[in-house]
């Protein structure tokens, strides 16, 4: 059985212009988002992840031009959706927990006017007293006082709260798909852990697909079943988080991954990545992670590696992990 | 000579049998803010840091570890002498801060530096790094002219492994990993022998962190530099101070002290136990088994009106009457410190046990 997709990403190309030249902040990407998975999109700040996603929603900003590329959602294509049709689409069909979702809410709205405002711009036959109900169940799913917390204004919540009523917020019209931009990173780790049980929980009660973006290797391998690696606008490795994280094949990813500090190493010094990440106005030729690799060959200088696929459900973009090598080249 | 940590007027402890002197050690510190609400009423009194004492031996690496709003970084800036605690001693060398000279006292401050969070904000952005570098070597006379000048900058930058070019660079130019090891230079060009580093890889991207770690350690080994290690992050806490001490902060107090390896692996304090099962670990098998976090509250209590008695009792599981009355002190347990009134009953908690 194959695994059906819910949003198909085509040969995306996203360019910036600055005075200095051309940014390809996503570089003919392709990437597949599974229904019902929760799958992580990670990478560096600069490495294209938000961009990516906001092409999802069709909400690049004004400088920032599509070039080539088409978003797949259930048979039509985003980027070409308009005005009315595009206004149902977001928020009904996905919706999006921004980076600093906690700026997000108005601070002269109380949540209640926050959650009406918004239905009622997606349902405007809507009766206020029979709604609700349905946002008091939504906050009760993350775990807040619905009778308290609707009557409130920003600033009377902590940043948990604030950010539970975000994840309540972007399930008010039953998206089935929700994409959460670094959903953690300004909350403390009990708060953060919190966070992830909630979203864990919504995610099993209600099938909902989940993108998350974040750069943090130790939220992707405890929440995610999926993982795509982003480096310089491209995706250099996807797959399935086990398989991904026992046999990784493309260097940057490794480095990624093995590198991060954990609460359980002991004793072990570890190898930084050389270098710094590149320009992206001024990209290497070929492989633009070549003159930080250590594997890198002639071809790497020259060509810049396709998304091949090594095993089930697990694709990588480098010359030196092809097919029948595999994993195995670096060890 | 053994190392001592006084604890909170109930005598001596004897910490363990370090052979490194102190270079800085803190007595009952208390940092309270005030926090003027009006003409006519009282100010509020936030205690930031409360009753604080610690040793910093030379070429120790301490982390102090905590939640925001616990007082990890103005225990940072009391230590550097840039805040006057509300109470208590500071000790550099034996001599109390506020006892200092003149003379001393910027000797005092040349010894000990600081390393920000914030690299790009921490310098001048209209100075080129040149500028940056040589300007305190120069006030502070550590050379006789420019030339002996620019010759310790380059070797500090060598330390640094930062060409000598991007001197006549502005910070702008320079990305994020590069401004941090440009601060650790300016930091050694001081010959100090403490460097306070207040969550110095948090705004570096994570492929850079580790080499930024990894240049710590290397200052540490090799000019036999003291540092306190501020975050909130116990994997690089572990990674940097794997051989020194961590010191755990919740609500301005400190509630665990001891050897990383050890408070890590077998953490006596119910807090510590909460916060270690809530980090992720960067490998699925291990991070996607469900544990349920030991609290009986996920809401962090306000520093400004701090519960009574143990200032973690409504959110500790194993909490009884003594401790809603009665404030732990820090007693020696398990060869570290540990702030909690029922740390000998607790039920056995490992790091690995359920992982």
């Amino acid at each position: 059985m194959t695994p059906k997709n819910i949003i198909e990403v085509r040969d995306l190309t996203v360019e910036f212009k600055k005075p200095r030249g051309s940014l390809l902040a996503v570089n003919h990407v392709d990437f597949d988002l599974r229904e019902g998975s929760v799958t992580a999109l990670v990478g560096e700040s600069g490495s294209g992840k938000t961009t990516l996603a906001f092409t999802m929603l069709n909400i690049v900003n004004t400088t920032g031009k599509i070039l080539s590329g088409s978003v797949n959602y259930n048979g039509t294509d985003v980027l070409k959706l308009k005005g009315e049709q595009l206004r149902r689409y977001r928020w009904k069909e996905i919706s999006m927990i921004f980076q600093s979702a906690q700026s997000s809410l108005n601070p002269l709205m109380t949540i209640q006017q926050h959650f009406w405002e918004t239905y009622l711009v997606h349902e405007p036959e809507a009766d206020e007293k029979k709604v609700i109900p349905r946002f008091f169940r939504l906050l009760e799913d993350v775990m807040l006082d619905p009778d308290r917390v609707l009557k409130l204004y920003p600033h009377e919540l902590s940043g948990g709260m604030k950010q539970r009523v975000m994840i309540a917020f972007s399930m008010l019209l039953s998206p089935r798909v929700i994409i959460l931009d670094e959903p953690t990173t300004a909350l403390d780790v009990i708060t953060q852990d919190y966070i992830f049980s909630i979203l864990d929980k919504i995610h099993n009660e209600t099938g909902i697909s989940m993108l998350l973006l974040t750069h943090d290797i130790g939220v992707v391998a405890k929440v995610a079943d999926r993982i795509a690696v982003m480096y310089a606008g491209r995706i250099v490795e996807v797959g399935d988080i086990f398989t991904v994280f026992r046999h990784t094949a493309h260097p940057y990813a490794k480095a990624l991954i093995t590198t991060a500090p954990s609460l359980l190493d002991t004793d072990k010094d570890k190898e930084p990545i050389k270098g710094s990440p590149p320009d992206l106005i001024d990209l290497p030729p070929g492989c633009a992670f070549h003159p930080r690799c250590p594997y890198a060959t002639e071809v790497c200088r020259e060509k810049c590696p396709a998304l091949t696929m090594i095993g089930e459900d697990h694709y990588v973009a480098c010359h030196n992990s092809l097919p029948g090598k595999g994993a195995a080249a670096y060890e | 000579m053994h190392a001592i940590i006084r604890c909170q007027g109930k005598g001596l402890l004897h910490m363990n049998d370090d052979p490194r002197k102190p270079i800085m050690s803190l007595r009952n510190v208390d940092m309270y803010y005030e926090i003027k609400r009006g003409l006519l009423k009282q100010p509020a009194r936030i205690g930031a840091v409360v009753d604080v004492s610690l040793d910093i031996h030379e070429g120790e690496v301490l982390a102090v570890v905590g939640e925001s709003g616990c007082g990890k970084t103005t225990l940072g800036n009391v230590i550097i002498g840039m805040l006057k605690p509300t109470r208590g001693q500071i000790l550099y060398n034996g001599k109390d801060l506020s006892q200092m000279t003149r003379q001393e006292l910027k000797e005092f401050r040349s010894s000990v530096q600081l390393v920000q969070q914030d690299s790009y904000a921490a310098l001048n952005p209209v100075k080129t790094l040149y500028h940056s570098l040589c300007g305190p070597v120069l006030h502070k006379k550590l050379a006789r002219n420019k030339a002996e000048a620019l010759k310790m900058v380059h070797e500090a930058l060598d330390m640094v492994e930062i060409s000598h070019e991007e001197l006549d660079k502005y910070p702008h130019e320079l990305s994020g990993g590069q401004r941090q090891r440009i601060l650790m230079a300016r930091a050694i060009l001081m010959r100090p022998k403490l460097i306070v580093a207040d969550e110095p890889v948090s705004m570096i991207d994570v492929s850079l962190r580790i080499s930024i770690l990894n240049l710590m350690a290397k200052l540490n080994k090799t000019l036999n530099i003291a540092f306190v290690y501020i975050t909130h992050d116990f994997g690089t806490a572990r990674y940097i101070a794997r051989n020194g001490n961590i010191c755990i902060m919740y609500l301005g107090k400190m509630v665990e002290y001891g050897n990383v390896q050890r408070v890590l692996e077998h953490p006596s304090h119910p807090y510590l136990q909460a916060l270690l099962t809530a980090v992720p670990v960067p490998d699925p098998e291990i991070a996607k088994k469900k544990r349920n976090l030991p609290l009986k509250s996920i809401e962090m209590p306000s520093v400004a009106a701090p519960p009574p008695g143990c200032r973690f009792h409504p959110r500790c599981p194993y909490s009884v009457d003594i401790c809603e009355t009665e404030e732990p002190v820090l007693l020696e347990h398990n060869e570290g410190l540990c702030a909690c009134h029922r740390v000998k009953e607790l039920p056995q908690w490992s790091l690995r046990a359920d992982r």
